[in-house]
């Protein structure tokens, strides 16, 4: 039997913060990291060795936020995002000039569709390859990169070429 | 010629062969309007990894380290034996009675040190074992406080509290409970931020491993700790 706890515990500090980007809430983050370190342990998750375990557990965090997400909507609810747990990086920046400017990525990320910031997330956070993405999410290789790109430049267009060299 | 906005990412991600890795390379040196298509797929990338990278650097909540812990435990039950916990078993067998917090540590080298156990002398750390909640803090002394993770009940039955002390110098303890006194069972020292938050290191599969040796149950709910522990306030 190969036991996966000893990764999972390694994995949590980036579970956590994919779970948090994800759904922005830290106890709902919480929430679906513990219940997907269940799943995998369990074994119910469907865990396939040809993908790293980073990813299928990335990928059973998103499928599990999706699941509430649906849950919520068809009872009317929402989660109150109010307290806002993703904003660290603004919130912790001293400098005026680049905290508007990480603020103002905030706002577009928070503005793309949610097809192309999980995307964001994925890849560019979290540095899982187009191809791992992809089996992750079920989607041809080729839809996740031009998803992807849209995101990028859409992000770009929004601060403007030149806010580059505050990042 | 004519190159797509997926073909440049995969250049700027360095996800293309040589081959073509060359080609594009080239593009970007002679024509501006390829080279800002590239920088705006570039900013892109590093504007999300601005925002989300310190998201990393938070230390994972103690509640949610624990949860996954135990659901560990439970699923993968073989305890493994690290070359840590036999460094700690020998400081045991040494012997040691702990005097007071400073007293705990026993050697500081490669982190984390390990620390001596024994029955618990101090009248404060008993009294904060007895009667603080999990996931409260109370004052131990003017430098650390002391944080309880969780309760629970070893192989045995023995009620049993996971402990951090943070201050100057932190530690994780596992206390039980044997008929009327407290003993420290095992000790690790810890690194904390600044902010005094728990950043997880190779002490946790130290405790992990310990846990499993001695049997472990899951954490105790509330009204659980509450019932073992009258002394917790409502």
């Amino acid at each position: 039997m190969t036991t996966i706890g000893p990764t999972l515990i390694q994995l949590l500090p980036r579970l956590r913060r994919y779970a948090v980007a994800l759904c922005r809430v830290g106890d709902v983050a919480d929430d679906l990291v513990q219940t997907a370190c269940e799943r995998a342990l369990a074994g119910a998750a469907g865990i396939r060795a040809e993908l790293p375990l980073d990813v299928w557990m990335f990928r059973i965090v998103r499928n599990l936020w999706y699941d509430r997400l649906r849950r919520l909507r068809t009872r009317g609810e929402e989660i109150d995002i109010t307290t806002r747990d993703d904003l660290v990086a603004v919130d912790g920046e001293r400098d005026p000039e680049r905290r508007l400017l990480l603020r103002r990525v905030m706002e577009a990320i928070d503005r793309l569709p949610e097809d192309q910031r999980e995307l964001i997330l994925l890849v560019c956070v979290e540095d899982v390859s187009y191809r791992d993405a992809a089996a992750a999410l079920d989607l041809p290789i080729g839809t996740v990169m031009s998803r992807l790109a849209r995101g990028r430049k859409r992000i770009a267009d929004e601060l403007g070429i030149e806010s580059g060299r505050l990042l | 010629m004519d190159l797509d906005d997926e073909t440049l990412m995969a250049f700027a991600d360095g996800a293309l062969p040589d081959a073509a890795f060359a080609r594009v390379a080239s593009a970007v040196e002679a024509d501006p309007e390829v080279a800002a298509r590239l920088n705006a797929l570039v900013l892109g990338k590093d504007a999300a990894r601005a925002v989300y990278g310190p998201l990393l650097d938070r230390p994972v909540p103690a509640r949610l380290r624990r949860a996954v812990e135990a659901a560990i435990a439970s699923a993968e039950p073989a305890p493994r034996r690290s070359p840590r916990w036999v460094g700690w078993a020998v400081a045991a067998a040494l012997g040691g009675i702990v005097a007071g917090p400073a007293g705990y540590l026993l050697s500081r080298g490669d982190a984390p040190a390990m620390m001596v156990a024994g029955s618990i002398a101090e009248p404060g750390l008993r009294s904060l074992i007895e009667t603080v909640r999990s996931g409260g803090v109370a004052a131990l002394t003017t430098d650390t406080d002391f944080v309880a993770v969780a309760s629970f009940r070893d192989g045995a039955g023995a009620l049993c509290r996971e402990i951090e002390l943070l201050g100057p110098q932190s530690s994780l303890l596992v206390a039980c409970s044997d008929d009327d006194a407290w003993t420290i069972r095992m000790a690790v020292v810890i690194a904390t931020t600044e902010s005094g938050d728990y950043v997880p290191a190779g002490e946790l599969e130290v405790v992990g491993t310990y846990l499993d040796s001695i049997g472990a149950g899951p954490p105790l709910s509330d009204d659980a700790e509450r019932a073992a522990l009258p002394g917790i306030a409502e």
